[in-house]
């Protein structure tokens, strides 16, 4: 972990309310489903983001623009700079065989960088209308399955609607809680091994202020940038 | 760097600058040494476990933090056993934050630690966040002073109590010298935020304690006011963001200060602060 001003290289909208922020850092190794902090200017507290992709020094971060602080970065010209805390949290637990991944809007986000390391892998995108799909050419060689609610590409509905068909490897999810929730259900009637990565507002991080706890199952609380942010599904409650 | 030093409840400090209950944790060793600063106060303990309060948790407000975590901690078995063994290798100093349900609660956790290495304990009675034995305790001036008494006999180490904005500082402060070391003032201030598309307030548990910049002048209002109530070492603390800050509780009478929610903004701040201290005053 490392707290360090960096560069950005690029910070432009990719689709609609969503920016792709690429900044200069050397992070050494990173998995799939990690985030970092960001602290933007004028925020007293940092914000968490899926490491989108890293590759040669440059951290790729998508984010959709939500409130106060996605706002700020998106004032963030190249050459500015921002504080980075990261790598943070566990990430995917990466099975060799076939993986399938169900991403729901910007939950995409941490699957760029599986891209690197997992080639036999069935995608379902959901999205609410085609405009918010981006960067889809990166995916090229996995098996692309596209939703969208209003039926403006691909086909009508939502990626949970694959839930009926979808083979029986393990599924890594990311995305809104309706769909982390359906997700949950699934896993728990199905008694399968379903990996969610859950957002929840965060204070330091590292530990410390005990902000970021979801309800464990079993009772208690789990912490986000201890614990998580990936899940087994059938041990949370969102 | 002498210079920096400050004696306090019988304690050499190396500078001023604590870190404050449940903002910080071991990794941030990781970022800086944690060993450069005057001390670290324990996230506050209590005898059994306790789980805290339902999510969500934490909520940035305009100039502020809001939190309402409600004393979530590993109880004092697990805190003694595995958390204090790596704190007490962080910094010499370690100040034990305690708070209890009951007065029983916190004579057992003061008995329990005095055999310890620990440095001081403080006394959290102005949690916002919990139901029981939190800020009402400190408003129960009765109960508060027996509590106090008791301790007196039961400590072998500075008692520091912690006290909110809420409390009728006039009253309290000169009932507490008698039985204390110090007192830290403030500890986070009740309030609550709304989030108008659901109409729900923004935080699990309704209502929590705002920290940060906002209150750091009701701060500085509650250490200047205490100061003329007792002769006992006080140690500010609440929206501490940069080093006129702590310059401005120095100069309304504080020995020392807390850094509080700043260290989730900056995680350097508190290594920032004792370096300005050094460059300025030296």
């Amino acid at each position: 972990m490392q707290y360090v001003k960096v560069k950005v290289i690029k910070n432009s909208k990719v689709a609609a309310q969503i920016f792709e922020l690429q900044v200069e850092v050397d992070l050494g190794h990173v998995k799939p489903g990690q985030f970092v902090l960001l602290y933007p200017k004028g925020c007293l507290l940092p914000r968490p983001f899926s490491i989108g992709d890293y590759v040669d020094n440059v951290l790729t971060i998508f984010y959709k623009v939500v409130g106060k602080g996605t706002r700020e970065l998106t004032k963030l010209q190249p050459t500015a700079s921002i504080y980075l805390l990261g790598p943070l949290g566990n990430g995917f637990d990466i099975p060799t065989h076939h993986i399938n991944v169900i991403a729901g809007g910007i939950g995409i986000a941490p699957f760029f960088l599986l891209k690197r390391v997992a080639d036999d892998v069935t995608l379902v995108w959901g999205v609410k209308t085609k405009d918010e799909f981006f960067g889809l050419e990166r995916f090229k060689g996995w098996d692309i399955h596209l939703y969208t609610e209003d039926g403006s590409h691909g086909m009508q509905g939502m990626a949970t609607d694959c839930l009926n068909t979808i083979s029986k490897d393990t599924i890594l999810a990311c995305g809104p809680i309706e769909m982390l929730n359906q997700l949950i259900d699934f896993a728990i009637s199905n008694n399968r091994y379903v990996q969610v990565l859950v957002e929840q507002r965060m204070g330091c991080g590292i530990g410390a202020c005990r902000g970021c706890a979801i309800r464990r199952r079993a009772g208690g609380y789990f912490h986000l940038c201890e614990d998580g942010p990936v899940f087994d599904a059938r041990t949370i409650v969102l | 760097m002498k210079r920096l030093e400050v004696q306090a409840f019988g304690v050499t400090f190396r500078n001023p600058i604590l870190l404050a209950s449940g903002t910080w944790s071991p990794r941030l060793n990781e970022l800086y040494p944690l060993s450069m600063l005057g001390g670290l106060v324990t996230k506050t303990i209590t005898v059994e476990p306790r789980e805290g309060n339902p999510p969500p948790r934490i909520w940035e407000t305009e100039h502020g933090v809001l939190n309402s975590i409600g004393l979530e901690n590993p109880g004092i078995d697990r805190f003694i056993d595995k958390v204090l063994p790596e704190l007490e290798q962080l910094n010499p100093i370690i100040i034990v934050s305690i708070a209890g349900s009951k007065p029983e609660e916190f004579y057992t956790l003061v008995e329990r630690l005095n055999p310890t290495n620990v440095t001081a304990y403080e006394i959290n009675v102005s949690c916002p966040n919990v139901t029981r034995g939190g800020i009402e305790l400190g408003k129960d001036t009765t109960s508060l002073l027996d509590i106090a008494r008791n301790l007196r006999e039961l400590s072998h180490k500075p008692l520091i109590y912690k006290l909110s904005i809420v409390h009728d500082i006039d009253q309290i402060v000169p009932l507490l010298t008698p039985y204390a070391d110090g007192f830290t003032l403030i500890n986070s201030v009740p309030a609550m935020a709304i989030d108008l598309q659901t109409r729900r307030p923004q935080l699990g548990n309704v209502t929590g304690g705002l920290s940060g910049p906002s209150i750091k002048p009701i701060a500085l209002y509650a250490v200047h006011k205490a100061k003329k109530l007792t002769h006992l070492p006080i140690i500010g603390c609440g929206g501490v963001s940069k080093l006129e800050d702590v310059l401005e509780f120095i100069t309304v009478g504080a020995s020392l200060v807390q850094v509080g929610s700043a260290n989730f903004n900056h995680p350097l701040i508190g290594k920032e602060l004792v370096e300005g201290l050094m460059e300025n005053l030296i």
